[in-house]
């Protein structure tokens, strides 16, 4: 196994941590979003477009990047508020697909040839971003937004008579989560060099959804774990290359039947904890 | 007078849940609703607490009307409420469900919670050392890190009635506080209610156990299809022919009712 | 105006095989407002099948017809057993995240077989063309036309005159109320699901017919595009997964023939557009009856 190698896959478990943990975020407000590759989408082409084309540095593109996918979780957030559960799933899912299908046209960015070009992302880069991404929102999950995020979740109406916004909070957790996917698409295009619509499908979606729902939907640390033991093993089993997804499959249902919550869930975290530092007070 | 309800009114599809109805609650009162089942009171308190709009009314809270608003900024300006199937957050810890209470009443916002600024840790550690000081005043602190979840009923209850006083309220409304107690556990309650009188705190509450009602109450309503058939002191509403009449059913026709 | 005409035809025939796909999705929506996303792959499947039993097995097409149906009934048992029986109803969509799961496995069973290669499906079909006017019906349009009225009538006298369809609407409207009048809520859950895959399976061996090429993709976009049909349709409404088909057929067949050339691309993102458009201003849809309120 050459270096590079074993880079490439640190590189590829960084940005998937990032992932997992922009899904987490509308995620804990009860906001299920079956269309994050869309924002991903967005940051990837908008920092491709920056970089090749006006010679931007890769750090400012990958800022501007999140900026113009939170913006546009705001634009997708707003008419999202009134839809719950399942029929925000679908229109999450149908936000995805047409900005795949946009992609796959729009000539500028070379429809179906794709866009070409992009390097930059390393090691460092990755690893410093997804580590501060991971303790902001670690800091922000044990705030008072972050409780107030697992309030609405828990129940938007008990939420409210808390005096807790319920539109603004989850605007803010769903425009967060679309940033942080697109600075993560941002880091992908740099790293894969091309991209094109196929890069940002429907699949992508739910391999994301897939790290968070199996590592654990309910804390921060989830998302991580999901992230990494799912983007690993596939390197680890790689003999059965051509069923990656059959796997995935297969842990997704299995998961469904047998732990919904994951594998890492407040039960257990608290648990951890209270065996880890029995003598400090901890509160989540 | 701290609440005013107008003229208050509420159909659903053609069906009145609420008529026309008239209460005045003065501060620092225990003023208590009640009614048969059925009667409107839970619906009034939704209307009160922003939950449901009125067709028609208004009801007026320290001067200002509150009809319109939204029940996050009602919170705001000082009501607080309980609900009638406890509405905890069953998947928080006790504590944490009493820290969200505080939410109104304090300030750091997303930089501050990243940025883990001085201001936010010194506000952290208030909203902390309060909610114990709250637990400890509903008498659950043995209990403060278990998930709400796994309490019992009555601690459940209680825990509801300490994450509505976290938003330092002055008017509470309790939706059947004694709902599904034991009569020890109802004393309990009864005791609370009044220690939370005794800060000054004024509350309408929902019940059905009389025996709590005419203990603590220094005013009533009753409720009845919708509409206030009756409204004085206890003593008053206990003699009441029109309450007797709605509560046991007709056995004279009562004209003024 | 001959032309138009044309496109309308085709629209319908389009339409049609978006509807029998539809009434799958809103059947097991309706039962138990659950969102069957493996639905597009047993459509898939259904394809290969039959594919494979008229290329390998040389068998006459409606052998294969008939063998997709209950290959896609079967697997629809499959859906029903391990993405909802056996998941806790506690968390919410564990049921809609399983089916995405076996769909994903169905999906990488087809690449595998396929090499990932698109599969011509043959010529069943004599190639005899009908002419009405100025609109040439071929024997294509009618066959895939028939079979699926067909279809959608036998569905309509099961569901309004059996006594399993008439099962299944109470099992609908209120699962525990049904079971205490004595109805096997497990059998009718079955029954749905297999009628309802078993109609995607069959629907797939027609759009075969139709198109000639099947993708181990085809599941995914038509997938997809069912659920903009549904939602368009109202969820839970068969008459609504009906109409909205035919009219998402119509619009696709429409703005390829009047688009330009350029933009010819983006009508597939014409099912999505209306799928959002509908959630954000009318989201029970057409003839839907499930509104998005919660009770306190």
């Amino acid at each position: 196994m050459s270096e590079g190698y074993l880079t490439g896959i640190f590189i590829q478990i960084g940005i998937n941590v990032i992932l997992a943990l922009s899904l987490y975020l509308p995620f804990s407000t009860g906001q299920i979003s079956l269309g994050h590759a869309g924002f991903m989408a967005i940051g990837g082409y908008f920092s491709s477009i920056l970089t090749v084309n006006f010679g931007f540095p890769l750090l400012v593109a990958m800022v501007l990047a999140g900026v113009l996918s939170c913006f546009f979780g705001i634009l997708v957030g707003y008419p999202a508020l009134r839809l719950k559960g399942i029929y925000l799933a679908i229109a999450t899912m149908g936000f995805g697909i047409i900005v795949q299908i946009f992609f796959q046209n729009f000539n500028y960015t070379g429809g179906p040839m794709g866009f070409q070009g992009m390097k930059g992302t390393n090691f460092i880069l990755t690893y410093v971003t997804a580590i501060v991404f991971s303790y902001l929102i670690w800091r922000l999950m044990n705030s008072r937004i972050g409780r107030a995020f697992e309030a609405v979740n828990e129940d938007e109406i008990a939420a409210a008579a808390m005096g807790i916004n319920i539109t603004r909070i989850k605007i803010l957790a769903f425009s967060l989560g679309a940033g942080l996917a697109g600075v993560a698409g941002a880091l992908d295009a740099h790293y894969v060099y091309y991209i094109d619509s196929h890069n940002y499908s429907f699949l992508r979606s739910v391999e994301m959804l897939l790290f968070l729902i199996m590592g654990g939907s309910q804390v921060v640390w989830g998302p991580i774990l999901g992230a990494v033991i799912l983007t690993s093993l596939p390197e680890v089993l790689r003999f059965m290359a051509g069923y990656r997804m059959i796997f995935y499959g297969c842990l997704m249902m299995f998961l469904m039947i047998f732990r919904p919550q994951g594998i890492l869930d407040r039960r257990l975290l608290l648990r951890l904890k209270n065996y880890l530092v029995p003598w400090k007070v901890s509160h989540s | 007078m701290q609440l005013m309800i107008k003229d208050i009114s509420k159909s659903f599809g053609g069906l009145s849940a609420v008529s026309q109805v008239d209460i005045e609650v003065s501060s620092g009162e225990v003023h208590a609703l009640i009614g048969p089942n059925g009667a409107g009171k839970t619906t009034l308190f939704n209307i009160i607490s922003g939950v449901i709009k009125p067709d028609q009314g208004k009801i007026s809270f320290d001067g200002q009307e509150i009809q319109d608003m939204k029940p996050h900024t009602i919170t705001q300006l000082g009501i607080a409420r309980t609900f009638q199937n406890i509405r905890i957050f069953k998947n928080l810890t006790v504590i944490e469900n009493v820290m969200i209470g505080e939410y109104c009443r304090t300030k750091t916002g997303v930089l501050g919670s990243m940025f883990h600024t001085l201001d936010k840790m010194r506000e952290e550690k208030n909203i902390l050392s309060k909610a114990l000081e709250i637990l400890g005043f509903v008498g659950i602190s043995s209990e403060t890190f278990l998930l709400a979840s796994q309490l019992p009923y009555g601690l459940q209850k209680r825990l509801e009635l300490a994450r509505a006083l976290a938003t330092e309220p002055k008017l509470i409304l309790l939706d059947e506080p004694a709902a599904g107690m034991n009569q020890q556990e109802t004393l309990y309650m009864i005791e609370l209610i009044d220690k939370i009188k005794k800060l000054g705190k004024t509350i309408l509450f929902i019940e059905h156990d009389m025996r709590l009602v005419m203990d603590i109450s220094d005013r009533i309503t009753v409720l009845n299809f919708g509409k206030k058939i009756a409204g004085g002191k206890p003593l008053d509403i206990q003699n009441n022919p029109c309450v007797i009449e709605a509560y046991l059913g007709k056995k004279e026709n009562y004209l003024q009712c | 105006m001959g032309f138009l005409l044309q496109q309308l035809i085709n629209g319908f025939m389009l339409g049609a095989t978006y509807s029998l796909l539809a009434i799958g999705y809103t059947l097991v929506f309706g039962l138990l407002k659950l969102l069957n996303m493996a639905h597009g792959e047993v459509y898939m499947i259904g394809a290969f099948f039959g594919w494979t039993i008229v290329t390998m097995i040389h068998l006459p097409i409606y052998l294969a017809l008939l063998g997709a149906f209950v290959i896609g009934g079967i697997l629809g048992i499959i859906v029903e057993f391990f993405c909802f029986r056996l998941v806790s109803k506690d968390y919410p969509l564990a049921s809609m995240l399983s089916t995405i799961g076996l769909g994903v496995i169905l999906q990488n069973f087809a690449l595998v077989f396929s090499g990932g290669e698109m599969v011509r499906f043959p010529e069943m079909l004599r190639t005899s063309n009908f002419y009405i006017g100025p609109v040439i019906i071929s024997e294509v349009h009618l066959v895939i036309f028939g079979i699926a009225l067909c279809l959608m009538l036998m569905l309509n006298i099961l569901i309004y005159k059996t006594k399993l369809g008439k099962s299944m609407r109470a099992v609908a409207e209120d699962k525990n109320v049904a079971s205490m009048y004595g109805i096997n809520v497990n059998v009718v859950t079955m029954a749905t699901f297999f009628i309802s895959s078993s109609l995607a399976g069959i629907t797939g061996v027609l759009t075969a017919l139709a198109y000639h090429s099947i993708t181990p993709f085809m599941g995914v976009e038509q997938g997809l595009k069912g659920l903009a049909v549904i939602v368009l349709g109202g969820l839970g409404s068969v008459s609504g997964a009906m109409a909205g088909g035919i009219i998402l057929g119509l619009s696709e067949v429409i703005a390829i023939a009047y688009l330009p050339a350029d933009f010819t691309g983006y009508k597939d993102a014409i099912a999505f557009a209306i799928l959002i458009g509908i959630l954000l201003f009318k989201p029970t849809g057409l003839f839907g009856k499930f509104g998005l309120e919660e009770k306190v």
